[in-house]
């Protein structure tokens, strides 16, 4: 017992065996596609299924006969494969169409006949002839080990399209398309058809067997992926939210007197235009990848398919490439910016004695902040807490930078020689010396003694460009260098007499610690 | 390069040769035209003529009419028009200088 289609061809009516149906339908498209560069290709289709109604219309008992699908395959065989329907030479053809055979005429497709999400694995099992747990495996290791697994699968998803027609499925997989192949492809395609009908007709006769069981394991994981995506995207979603209007003050580094927000520690490393240019790229990174996952998630949920899903993907993947163009291009930009290093010196000073003494003034270059901090409150009561600055300060367009390097070398002559270095990169020596020139750092050279400030400061419009200061010290030989009541430099002084360095650093509190 | 191939290829390249010739006769409808090639034997599959006749149709060497039939669907009544004729007998004069050439060069290696 067969199913039977009715159909006409030209206005004249048949009754079909579905299978012969099928096989018709499925000619008359790879004619179609043959044809598709023919000016004419309309009226020959029309000549040929006039030709077709002829030929059924031989040795037919009367309308109500249902044509079988020798019947079919006979009137192929007098009309000849679609190649024959081309103004191009005949191809030659190897006999039995294998994997090995020319792959000039091949496509990437997805196929969704045999896909869990969109079929792209299944495409490039096709594609290549193996087997398509392979490929799901390396998507899977991909994501693992690199995350890179998800947006290659969706983009492929996206730019890909889907296997519909029978040709098409052959050039998926190589094979020629001719009537033998159809034929071939139909034959797969019903038993896949007729698998999956037995498949369900047993889930609900029975309720349960293998095949039901891995099924509803399958979709249960589908479903898994599902929450997980649209949890990872709700959660992506509010977390940049938050970041991008709240900009919480999370970072420890004080600018104004308060804690920092990412947004504003990055107004002081990118210049302007640029720092909007990177939210804007964060921005549209973080919502197309947060709206993607969620939109997976819904479609794994729900198993919803739309015309805008495509549209939608599409566009949230160029919002995403957009942003990453911006990102990179203030990338590239900013590190231009520290391509280049200058170095400014200037001797404040000579000594002539026998010890020179180091005093470091640890609140000197932060007098700003003092005032502020130091402000007395309501019935007499001052802050505590005064070296609690955090990693990093800013206030008044200022940057104030903490800790100050010491390096020592020996003099020419017999006296003492005090230099300050400044160092600061830039995109061109004349940017960069700039940059440097305008550093502030507090040292004056009296008598025996060098009063400095434990660090320094520079406008905040000149952005953090490595600045730098280094104190440079030539030292008579046999003379030494004194902190806090004791030798530092030379270490011959000291009771280890091995520790001996040229280089000393002195951090934001004032401590000196030899390198 | 097969026999088959290189015989289709000859077979091709003499239809449209062919199918104004059985036209020069007088109009006839596709099913006859396949009939008679089919009884020349120059005929593998019917696929081939289609296009042919329709790409010779916009090349105005024929014209059709429409006429309904007793046994079945309409019949395209294909005819060639004077530029036709011309057309064919142009291709006439060139398979008889093809054929001696070929009889000529077949006595030759014979001698």
């Amino acid at each position: 017992m067969n199913k039977t289609v009715s159909i006409h061809i030209q206005g004249f009516p048949f009754i079909l065996e579905e299978q012969a149906f099928q096989v018709l339908q499925n000619y008359l498209q790879a004619l179609t596609n043959v044809l598709s560069n023919e000016p004419g290709a309309e009226e020959i289709l029309q000549d040929v299924e006039l030709r077709i109604v002829e030929l059924l219309q031989q040795n037919q008992l009367g309308a109500s006969q249902v044509i079988l699908q020798t019947r079919i395959d006979e009137v192929i065989e007098v009309l000849g494969s679609p190649e024959n329907f081309s103004d191009n030479p005949i191809e030659p053809q190897a006999p039995v169409p294998t994997a090995s055979q020319d792959r000039s005429d091949k496509r990437f497709f997805r196929d969704t006949d045999t896909a869990i999400l969109g079929g792209v694995a299944s495409g490039v099992a096709a594609y290549f002839h193996i087997d398509v747990v392979f490929i799901r495996v390396a998507f899977v290791l991909f994501t693992m080990v690199f995350g890179s697994g998800i947006p290659i699968y969706i983009l492929l998803w996206i730019i890909t399209p889907s296997a519909k027609t029978a040709s098409e499925k052959l050039q998926m997989k190589g094979l020629p398309v001719n009537i033998e192949s159809i034929k071939t492809e139909f034959r797969e395609a019903t038993e896949r058809v007729e698998k999956n009908a037995k498949k369900w007709s047993n889930h609900f006769k029975t309720g349960s067997g293998m095949s039901d069981s891995l099924r509803r394991i399958v979709l249960v994981i589908k479903k898994a992926i599902g929450i997980f995506l649209v949890l990872l995207g709700l959660i992506l979603l509010i977390g940049l939210s938050i970041f991008i209007f709240v900009d919480p003050q999370l970072v420890p580094a004080q600018i104004n007197g308060e804690y920092t927000s990412l947004g504003e520690l990055s107004s002081l490393f990118f210049e302007d235009g640029q720092n909007e240019l990177l939210n804007i790229g964060i921005g549209l990174i973080g919502y197309a990848t947060s709206l993607a996952s969620m939109l997976t998630g819904f479609r794994l949920l729900f198993s919803f398919d739309a015309n805008w899903l495509r549209a939608g993907y599409f566009g949230l993947g160029f919002a995403g490439i957009c942003g990453l163009v911006f990102l990179t291009y203030v990338g590239i930009s900013t590190g231009q910016s520290f391509a280049i290093e200058g170095e400014l010196s200037k001797e404040i000073g000579t000594y002539a004695g026998d010890s020179l003494c180091l005093n470091i003034l640890p609140e000197l270059h932060i007098q700003n902040f003092k005032t502020q901090r130091n402000a007395t409150y309501n019935f007499g009561f001052r802050p505590d807490n005064q070296n609690d600055h955090g990693i990093l300060m800013a206030q008044d367009g200022r940057i104030f930078i903490s800790g100050i390097a010491i390096n020592y070398i020996e003099a020419s002559d017999s006296l003492y020689h005090v230099k300050i270095l400044k160092k600061a990169h830039g995109r061109s020596f004349f940017k960069a010396n700039l940059r440097a020139s305008a550093i502030d750092f507090p040292c004056v050279l009296q008598q025996n003694t060098i009063q400095f400030a434990s660090g320094f400061s520079y406008p905040a419009k000149d952005r953090m460009r490595d600045q730098e200061v280094e104190l440079q010290i030539a030292v008579p030989r046999g003379k030494k260098v004194i902190w806090n009541g004791k030798a530092v430099y030379p270490f011959a002084f000291v009771e280890s007499p091995e520790r001996s360095s040229d280089r000393a650093y002195v951090s934001g509190d004032g401590e000196y610690s030899a390198w | 390069m097969n026999v088959e191939n290189t015989q289709a290829q000859m077979r091709k390249g003499v239809l449209e040769y062919c199918i104004l010739g059985i036209l020069h006769q007088g109009e006839a409808y596709p099913s006859e035209i396949l009939d008679k090639l089919r009884t020349a034997q120059l005929l593998v599959v019917e696929g081939t003529v289609y296009p042919l006749l329709t790409r010779l149709k916009n090349l105005e060497v024929l014209t059709y009419r429409w006429e309904e039939s007793t046994s079945g669907p309409p019949r395209k009544y294909y005819k060639m028009t004077q530029k036709g004729q011309e057309f064919y007998l142009e291709l006439a004069r060139t398979w008889q200088e093809l054929h001696q050439a070929v009889s000529l060069l077949n006595q030759i290696s014979k001698s």
